[in-house]
């Protein structure tokens, strides 16, 4: 077990480095640069920028640059927010997004898996179909129009939550459920499948017939199994969710990471791009490896050597 | 049927939710909580600035999130009156020499920092050549051009010319004979240069501070504004407070020493957020996005809070004169044909929600030297005949017309561009190809390749002529994508430039404008209107059409909020 971790953590290397090198080429490939400006710099400014900021230099030498720069825990500096250093706007964004994120997450899972097991062990009666209904929504609704909605709901209308801002835990609710609303949908879809499946499995059956107390069976016997594929989804999703939503913390101006994974790019903000993409595939790449690890624990019959 | 009768029932109670709430929120505690502005008493001010400011340096800032709150926290020589008229703010005054060539400043008594060391005439000597130094690279150094030796340093270049650039500097010419006297020596006589004192990198900077510290954190940061820097949240939030050091006697005529206690200024990129946040009464003052602005002015309450003015910029149509065969490069006549076939007035009401001025001239309204003429109006009759003339002298017929009109996307210019492509369709049977490229890219053709017609803004620096008409199309602007070049234009407007009164000034920047206006190298569709949200009790507002984010941004400090 510990020399497949170990063999897989060595693949998150090459990996890496495959994403940065076609990320930093379609990204300096866009036209455009981020002196780009309505009102036009004159260029001996731009090319004093292009000078200041080693832009000056061929791109392959650019990209050895960043990779030394990465190697000693430094993101290299902010185009956009001069004077900054994308260090210091990862350090102070993220432990927002990931706040946020694991939020979501405990959120989702404490009540997508109900959800899902609910309308399982109800199928076809009225608690599934309300499941289903909500599952629906969820999935069909984009997290801007959801987002939107809460907050005309719940702040505009109902004056109860903020509509703005990370300061107080007020202003983690409305977020939150924003962000979850999609994972929610997911994992009861995921749950109540898998659960349907597993009833009709004969160890199931067996339990049944042995006279086994309904709660036991559902927990032991169902819930355990049912959860095996939902797992492998429970890492995609938490990965997608700390690394923030670009789209909830736009709509609720909450001081994250997560917002930059868009403006950077239009922005042309190198250093920020390159940063978040490298947090994004960091976070996917540990999720699956934890999602692995996490399969043979729970399922007895995947061993890896 | 089980699921649709569950489904209502839930909807019901939602609604009764809702209804119940709605009646006890508004007195619940936690509304208050929530919506700080809701509480009575305190001066603060709560406005949204739109994202994170790039920069607080003075030196490297460009954009409006940071204009709008060094306006208070930094202070220059000169400053404007509601009216836009030069004032004096750091100086007490100035003297211009008879040549128009060198400018003094004198002064004010007892002004400080916000750390409480005085200000003096050196710190405007290093800030100055701050922003001139090409290793600095500011964004704005170019404001400096006029400045003798700036524009020298300006080319330099921080790597080749490294040992030149300190050369340069000590030759640059600003100076400060003693610690109240600044003296500026121009190249050339430049009598609008004062507009240029007005802004806002030309504030004084302590070199003991600028050195040690950044801009980044409010700890650290030292202003001369009647407000100072007292939190800054980054992409949260700022707070600005009256600077105990500032001297009311300044700022007489604005209300002497600051009235608010505080300005908070969220951070909320979403227009949509914004305006809800705004009607939360989480804000007092609200930007609402266009597609809101019936809704608003239907809206019996909200109706009651709009403010509406001029802003000094325009929204206008390029053409591309750099390509040589071109029907544009070719013919004066077919651009006048392409401007007159655009109904303005029906496309402000369409594709603006009503919300701007028509624009016929280059210099907007509420800037002095703006001409109320429509230069060449909306005629479609002419249009179609100037067309086949046009066509005529280009020798060019219709099918070899490949035009394209570009645009940003992303900014809600496909309507505009759209309704302009039918314009022409209908006027003289041509297609002309709209392109929308992303912003970046755009910007990036447009320097390189421009389309035939294209889409651009500009907006005012400064409240002088100066800045629409030779920054924007003399030969040598760097923002002339067009690629206009008339020399009697720019003689015009280098002689307005030696007159050292306004009233001089004026004559020659019209006939310099008027000449433009027959070359017809843009369309010009629209001057800017400010179209913005007040809550009742924010009391001494000042809107300006100069305000570059925040309605009545430049004078935040005395504004009063009132019981409510």
């Amino acid at each position: 077990m510990l020399g497949y971790i170990i063999r897989r953590v060595l693949w998150i290397i090459p990996v890496l480095f495959v994403v940065s090198v076609i990320t930093f080429g379609l990204m300096h490939s866009a036209p455009g640069g981020p002196w780009s400006r309505e009102k036009k710099l004159p260029e001996a400014t731009v090319a004093a920028l292009n000078a200041k900021y080693g832009l000056d230099d061929p791109i392959p030498i650019q990209y050895l640059k960043w990779v030394g720069g990465l190697l000693h825990g430094d993101l290299g500096p902010s185009y956009k927010y001069l004077d900054r250093s994308v260090n210091d706007i990862v350090a102070d964004g993220i432990g927002t997004t990931v706040q946020l994120g694991i939020q979501a997450f405990l959120l989702s899972v404490i009540i997508g898996i109900p959800l899902g097991v609910i309308a399982a062990l109800r199928h076809n009666g009225i608690p599934d179909y309300l499941a289903t209904l909500v599952s629906v929504l969820g999935i069909c609704t984009p997290s801007f129009v959801a987002a939107i909605l809460l907050l005309v709901i719940f702040s505009v209308w109902l004056k109860w939550l903020p509509t703005f801002g990370w300061d107080s835990p007020a202003n983690w609710i409305l977020p939150t459920v924003a962000l979850a609303l999609f994972p929610i949908a997911q994992i009861a879809r995921y749950t109540r499948a898998s659960m349907l499946e597993v009833t009709r499995k004969d160890y199931v059956r067996t339990a049944h017939s042995k006279g086994l107390r309904e709660g036991s069976i559902v927990v032991v016997h169902m819930i355990r199994n049912a959860l095996i594929p939902v797992v492998t989804i429970l890492g995609p999703i938490l990965a997608f969710l700390i690394t923030g939503s670009f789209i909830i913390e736009f709509v609720f101006s909450i001081p994250g990471i997560g917002r930059y994974y868009v403006t950077s790019i239009g922005q042309r903000d190198y250093g920020v791009i390159m940063a978040m993409t490298m947090i994004f595939a960091v976070a996917i790449a540990v999720m699956n490896l934890i999602v692995d690890v996490l399969y043979a624990y729970i399922d007895p019959r995947i061993r890896y050597s | 049927m089980w699921l649709k009768k569950s489904f209502a029932i839930l909807v019901v109670l939602g609604l009764i939710l809702a209804a119940c709430g709605g009646t006890q929120g508004s007195n619940s505690p936690s509304a208050n909580a929530s919506g700080s502005g809701a509480a009575s008493g305190p001066q603060i001010l709560h406005v949204d600035m739109g994202g994170e400011p790039p920069s607080l340096d003075p030196t490297q800032a460009t954009d409006s999130a940071s204009i709008t709150v060094l306006r208070s926290i930094t202070a220059t020589l000169v400053y404007f009156d509601k009216q836009l008229n030069v004032v004096p703010w750091l100086a007490k005054s100035w003297d211009v020499a008879p040549d128009g060539q060198k400018i003094t400043f004198h002064l004010q008594d007892n002004i400080k920092y916000s750390n409480g060391d005085p200000i003096v005439a050196g710190d405007f000597v290093f800030s100055w050549k701050r922003l001139v130094d090409p290793r600095n690279a500011a964004g704005y150094g170019y404001i400096m051009a006029d400045v003798k030796g700036g524009s020298d340093l300006l080319a330099a270049d921080p790597k080749k010319d490294a040992a030149k650039i300190d050369g340069l500097l000590t030759k640059f010419g600003v100076s400060a004979p003693d610690d109240k006297t600044f003296v500026v020596e121009l190249a050339k006589p430049a009598a609008y240069f004062v507009y240029i004192a007005s802004l806002y990198g030309t504030v004084p900077l302590q070199k003991k501070w600028v050195s040690q510290k950044g801009f980044t954190e409010a700890k650290n940061y030292v202003g001369s504004g009647p407000m100072k820097l007292t939190q800054w949240q980054h992409n949260a939030k700022i707070v600005i407070e009256p600077n105990p050091n500032w001297n009311p006697a300044i700022s007489a005529a604005e209300g002497g020493a600051p009235k608010i206690q505080q300005v908070q200024y969220s951070m909320i990129t979403d227009p949509a957020a914004s305006l809800a946040a705004y009607e939360a009464n989480e804000l007092d003052i609200g930007a609402p996005p266009s597609q809101e602005v019936s809704r608003i002015q239907n809206d019996p309450k909200l109706s009651k809070q709009v403010i509406q003015g001029a802003t000094l910029n325009i929204t206008y149509f390029g053409f591309d004169l750099k390509n040589p065969t071109g029907l544009f490069t070719k013919s004066v006549t077919a651009r006048k044909a392409f401007s007159e076939a655009i109904n303005k007035k029906q496309m402000m009401a369409v594709a603006f929600s009503g919300i701007g001025v028509v624009a016929d001239s280059l210099v907007p309204p509420g800037m002095p030297g703006h001409q109320d003429t429509a230069f060449i109006p909306y005629d479609l009759a002419k249009a179609k005949t100037d067309f086949e003339a046009g066509l005529k002298e280009a020798n060019l017929t219709k099918a070899d017309l490949k035009l394209q009109i570009g645009y940003n996307t992303g900014a809600n210019w496909e309507n505009k561009v759209a309704f302009m492509a039918e314009q022409w369709r209908t006027a003289f049977g041509v297609e002309v190809k709209p392109v929308g490229l992303e912003w970046g890219a755009y910007l990036d053709r447009l320097s390189k390749d421009p389309f035939d017609i294209f889409r651009l803004g500009w907006g005012a620096d400064y409240p002088h002529p100066n800045n629409f008409l030779t920054d924007l199309i003399s030969c040598k602007s760097t923002n002339n994508n067009m690629g206009y070049c008339n020399k009697q234009v720019d003689d015009l407007l280098a002689q307005a430039a030696t007159k050292p009164k306004l009233e001089d000034q004026l004559p020659l920047y019209n006939q310099a404008q008027e000449m433009v206006m027959k070359d017809a190298p843009i369309i010009p569709i629209r001057f800017g209107q400010r179209f913005a949200l007040v809550k009742p009790w924010v009391q001494n507002l000042v809107p300006t059409s100069q305000d570059s984010q925040i309605t009545g941004e430049n004078f935040f400090a005395w504004v009063s909020i009132a019981p409510h």
